[in-house]
């Protein structure tokens, strides 16, 4: 269900075509996932393809983002839902260690017994004890570094409070100085919001590829299966939702 | 703040009687060749006993740390080995040693030297620590094998573990971790001087009391740069922020026939006494009950007595003051002054959810540093003691955790997975001996198992296996 006008964005376009090679690449992860399990080579060059991609689109998205930052920050492309997720236009860093944290519960809790046996299979529930460790130094690090940025945008979203802007509401529009004062005032917070963008999604990125880098082929396979799984399903729902709901055409004027 | 730490301890003789390079050693060396070497250091003991002198010399070879995790920091998420030697000289022909070789591991063929006196040992020991769903690291562990050795009980070395799960900020459990160990090793050679035998109960509570009191004039002080910890923490000890932070404890001091528990706050050290679990400590913590099945409790109990008694401000006040899990530590709260107040669960003042903790400097009185303790007598039936912040046992009842420690013990639990890479990820797991690996094993699955029963908290988990092999 795509509305038509939002398709001439760029955002939009960039956006659909990273969605239809989300559900590729989850194909492909997925037919590795099953049937080369023992392939460590196999596992990592697909994991290894998998964070290139995922770098590319960042490389894509930076380009739109510093023509037009203030769009990336509200998107009409992506569904409410999806949107109610957002942190900075994105998601958080941290979400990646949970998922991680959660996949290594479910797996070690659905083969307790077994493992308890002794029964090895590999996969996240069997993180080790360094592993452990390194991902949670990972997070420990994630969440300073998000707080850092999230502060950042704090510091930003207070300035206008204190800019030259506000000091122009009580003076006459046509000006031509206060014009370009307040040109200048929006250009400047563009372009600091656009920085902003990119040191968040530099930490979205580093902090998957650090975390491949500390599982194991099979583990990183799974974890990106299961990354893709949520972040194509959260995109799903959103849509159901968002159809579900009628009121959603005529509140949202982009996309009617 | 992460720590995965296990204690690796093996006892083998250099000379004749098993001079053979057993695989572990060399399995150990190559382990060794990996980690980046911090410091050596010479104990020399002596040890009198059956009328001969025997002169053990103690090296404590390498700590060593995993250099990959963070080079900056040191032990704390290391992995610490200590090896001992014995050096049998010539001028000593009368001792006599005992070895025995030990067969019941499963990694076939490791010598072990028995040295008689066999609660000398230090016990093995894992701990894990994570920061878990949390965004805050607030827990510490510390861990502090024969951290003491006092005059006048038998001699013999003590053994520190502690738990400490902050609230607030972070800086009251690291000045535990920092400085308890220390203080009540002063505490016990104190003791030592007044008496034949240690009067635990008082050189605990001296002790607790001692940190309480250091942290709390550490951040009333304006001098930071006296501080021992550093003020990298959340708060950045600026007050009022900082009087607000706590942090609880449970300490376990283990001798060769006693374990000493002391607990302050809800942390929780738990026995596994032959198969069954031993709580060694009481929680500090307001029970949890159901909001809503309290307050229709309170509703009629409200509209019975309504009739009957006019005061209905005593009624309504029930609503707000709950009973707590530990009547005693309501009366002695409410005889302080102090109110317990239901605020998403019991609280003091409403506002902190144990009875007692360290700091908290802005709920004294009615919040106190003093420890209860407990004092047991190691049994053969002894397999392991557990000490866990809350964000274990508030999803993992202290069954579960002696099960699943239990069999981690037995040898049933993790052999770690078969990786291509082989060798580097078995060595930096499986260490070289494998009985040594089960309490960090214990440890790290009892972790996993609280974040997969999505505990919120930060996790910290230390398993010290009691058994005392022959």
């Amino acid at each position: 269900m795509e509305m038509g006008g939002s398709r001439s964005c760029p955002f939009h376009r960039c956006f659909e075509n990273w969605i239809n090679q989300q559900e590729k690449d989850l194909d492909e992860l997925n037919q590795v996932a099953k049937e080369d399990r023992r392939n460590d080579e196999k596992l990592q060059t697909i994991a290894e393809k998998n964070i290139k991609q995922f770098q590319e689109y960042h490389e894509r998205r930076i380009l739109l983002v510093k023509e037009d930052p203030a769009s990336s920050f509200s998107p009409t492309w992506t569904t409410p839902f999806e949107n109610s997720f957002l942190w900075i236009a994105g998601c958080r860093p941290t979400l990646a260690i949970q998922l991680v944290y959660t996949l290594c519960g479910t797996e070690l809790e659905a083969h307790l017994e077994e493992f308890l046996q002794g029964i090895r299979r590999g996969n996240l529930g069997e993180l080790s004890s360094v592993q452990l460790g390194l991902v949670n130094e990972l997070h420990c690090k994630t969440v300073k570094e998000e707080e850092m940025i999230s502060n950042r945008l704090e510091v930003l979203q207070e300035d206008i409070g204190e800019q030259q802007l506000a000091s122009l509401i009580n003076t006459s529009h046509d000006c031509e100085t206060n014009v370009q004062v307040m040109n200048k005032a929006v250009d400047d917070h563009a372009a600091e919001l656009a920085s902003i963008w990119e040191e968040a999604d530099r930490l979205r990125l580093k902090t998957v590829k650090e975390l491949i880098h500390i599982l194991t082929p099979l583990q990183a396979v799974d974890f990106l299966v299961a990354a893709k799984k949520l972040y194509l399903s959260m995109h799903e729902w959103g849509q159901t939702r968002r159809d579900s709901n009628p009121h959603h055409f005529v509140s949202n004027p982009h996309e009617s | 703040m992460a720590e995965i730490c296990c204690g690796i301890m093996s006892e083998s003789k250099t000379q004749s009687t098993c001079d053979q390079p057993s695989r572990a050693a060399r399995r150990k060396r190559m382990e060794i060749r990996k980690f980046k070497f911090i410091a050596g250091n010479m104990v020399e003991e002596e040890l009198k006993e059956n009328g001969g002198i025997k002169r053990q010399k103690r090296s404590f070879i390498e700590e060593t740390t995993i250099s990959s995790l963070s080079p900056a920091r040191e032990c704390e998420n290391g992995v610490e080995s200590i090896d001992y030697e014995n050096h049998s000289s010539s001028n000593e022909s009368t001792v006599e040693t005992i070895s025995i070789l030990k067969s019941s591991s499963p990694v076939a063929n490791i010598p072990v030297a028995m040295i008689p006196v066999v609660e000398d040992r230090c016990p093995k020991f894992g701990m894990s620590s994570v920061c878990g769903r949390r965004r805050d690291m607030e827990d510490a562990v510390s861990i502090h094998p024969s951290f003491c050795k006092p005059e006048c009980e038998i001699p013999a070395w003590f053994h520190f573990f502690g738990v400490y799960d902050g609230h607030g900020c972070s800086h009251v459990a690291t000045s535990c971790k920092q400085r308890l160990h220390q203080v009540v090793k002063e505490e016990i050679e104190n003791g030592c001087k007044e008496e034949s035998d240690l009067k635990w109960e008082s050189i605990m509570k001296k002790s607790f009391i001692r940190v309480d009191r250091e942290v709390t004039e550490w951040s009333s002080s304006s001098n930071t740069s006296s501080l021992l910890l550093n003020a990298s923490c959340r708060c950045e000890l600026q007050t009022p922020k900082c009087d607000a932070v706590g942090s609880t404890a449970v300490v376990s001091v283990v001798t060769p026939d006693k374990i000493i528990v002391s607990n302050c706050g809800d942390s929780r050290a738990v026995l596994c006494r032959g198969g069954k679990a031993v709580p060694l400590s009481v929680d500090h913590k307001p029970k949890q009950i159901h909001y809503r099945t309290q307050l229709l409790r309170t509703i009629e109990d409200y509209l019975k007595r309504a009739v009957e008694e006019a005061i209905v401000l005593i009624k309504l006040s029930r609503i707000i003051f709950k009973s707590p899990d530990r009547p005693d530590e309501l009366v002695r709260i409410q005889e302080a002054g102090g109110r317990v107040i239901y605020w998403d669960g019991p609280r003091v003042l409403g506002v902190l959810a144990m009875s007692r903790a360290i700091g908290d400097n802005y709920l004294k009185p009615y919040v106190i540093s003093e420890p209860e303790i407990t004092v047991t007598d190691r049994t053969a039936e002894d397999d392991c003691m557990i000490l866990a912040s809350d964000g274990l046992w508030d999803v993992v009842s202290n069954e579960t955790a002696c099960n699943i420690a239990g069999m981690c013990l037995n040898g049933q639990g993790p052999i770690m997975p078969l990786t291509n890479d082989g060798d580097e990820a078995n060595m930096l797991t499986n260490g070289s001996n494998s009985s040594d690996k089960a309490c960090s094993d214990a440890a790290l699955l009892l972790t996993k198992l609280a974040l997969a029963r999505h505990s919120t908290d930060n996790v910290s988990v230390v398993v010290v296996n009691l058994r005392k092999e022959t």
